[in-house]
């Protein structure tokens, strides 16, 4: 699963941990996250989105499009 | 000025091998003043020596404590950092409290176990009693305490928690079976139920380590 969770976060100026406490998960849940070493739950992924305020396909994706557009 | 990857790692690493220093020293401060007290040793010795043994845990606690610190990001006045904050506070109140009770269980039970018998290898009438609302009270202390835990952390906790589990399960679920076998077959002694636990437990804990290394 790929996502564009740091860069949001960036933009915002957040630090892991701010996001971590809006989020109610530990700052090293967010680095694992972000580094695409664990695959958030979707309870997890929709509170992401409602933070954000934007669709979850627009955070994460699972690759398939990106390859498709690289293949084609 | 903030740490390098190799730094966390290495915090990581000191804060691994002073917690198992700490455990050490405990064991050896039971065993000692067990065999001491058994022996009619001075108790003016046993107490300068758990003296000692106390001033080792607390300066590799403080050496723990500072790392622990060092890898926490300084936080700001967000929200969120202090939400975090709280939330990690109860984190560690929740794992320091299950780990105390675990050591003191420990010290205590196998100094007072040890002691009780005298080295007569009879427990005075008042020990199974005794020992047995120690342990109803202990098991429900660490039943209610990973209660606690489990509902207090996120999904990469609980992850971590039971890929390690799964590991431990499955060297316990290999190990003894084949031990077993071997030893029918006349191969090798009986199955030692403390290394097959211990064995299962290090496995667990490998694990559960290597994948909070992965996310440090």
């Amino acid at each position: 699963l790929e996502n564009r969770l740091r860069v949001l976060r960036a933009e915002r100026g957040w630090s892991q941990a701010e996001l971590g406490g809006r989020l109610g998960v530990s700052r090293q849940a967010v680095n694992a996250i972000e580094t695409g070493k664990h695959d958030p739950s979707l309870p997890l992924a929709f509170k992401v989105a409602r933070l954000f305020a934007l669709p979850i396909e627009e955070i994460f994706s699972d690759g398939a499009e990106s390859g498709e557009r690289g293949d084609g | 000025m903030a740490d390098t990857n190799g730094g966390v790692v290495w915090r990581w690493v000191r804060i691994v091998v002073l917690s198992l220093a700490i455990m050490f020293l405990l064991g050896m401060a039971s065993g000692y003043v067990t065999a001491h007290l058994k022996h009619g040793g001075s108790i003016l010795k046993v107490i300068g020596f758990v003296g000692l043994v106390l001033a080792g845990i607390a300066a590799c606690g403080w050496i723990i404590f500072r790392d622990a610190k060092a890898l926490t990001p300084a936080l700001s006045e967000g929200e969120g950092e202090r939400l975090y904050a709280a939330q990690r506070k109860r984190f560690w109140t929740i794992l320091g409290g299950l780990l105390l009770l675990g050591f003191a269980t420990g010290v205590v039970g196998s100094v007072a176990l040890n002691v009780a018998d005298n080295g007569s290898g009879a427990w005075p009438a008042w020990a199974p009693l005794a020992g047995t609302i120690g342990v109803v009270l202990v098991s429900i202390g660490v039943a209610y305490g990973s209660w606690r835990f489990f509902t207090s952390v996120d999904e990469v906790e609980v992850a971590d928690n039971l890929w390690g589990s799964l590991v431990g399960f499955y060297v316990y679920a290999i190990l003894f079976p084949a031990w077993w076998a071997l030893n029918k077959l006349g191969q090798v002694p009986e199955p030692n139920d403390w290394t097959i636990l211990m064995a299962s437990m290090f496995a667990a804990l490998g694990v559960y380590f290597y994948r909070k290394l992965l996310t440090a």
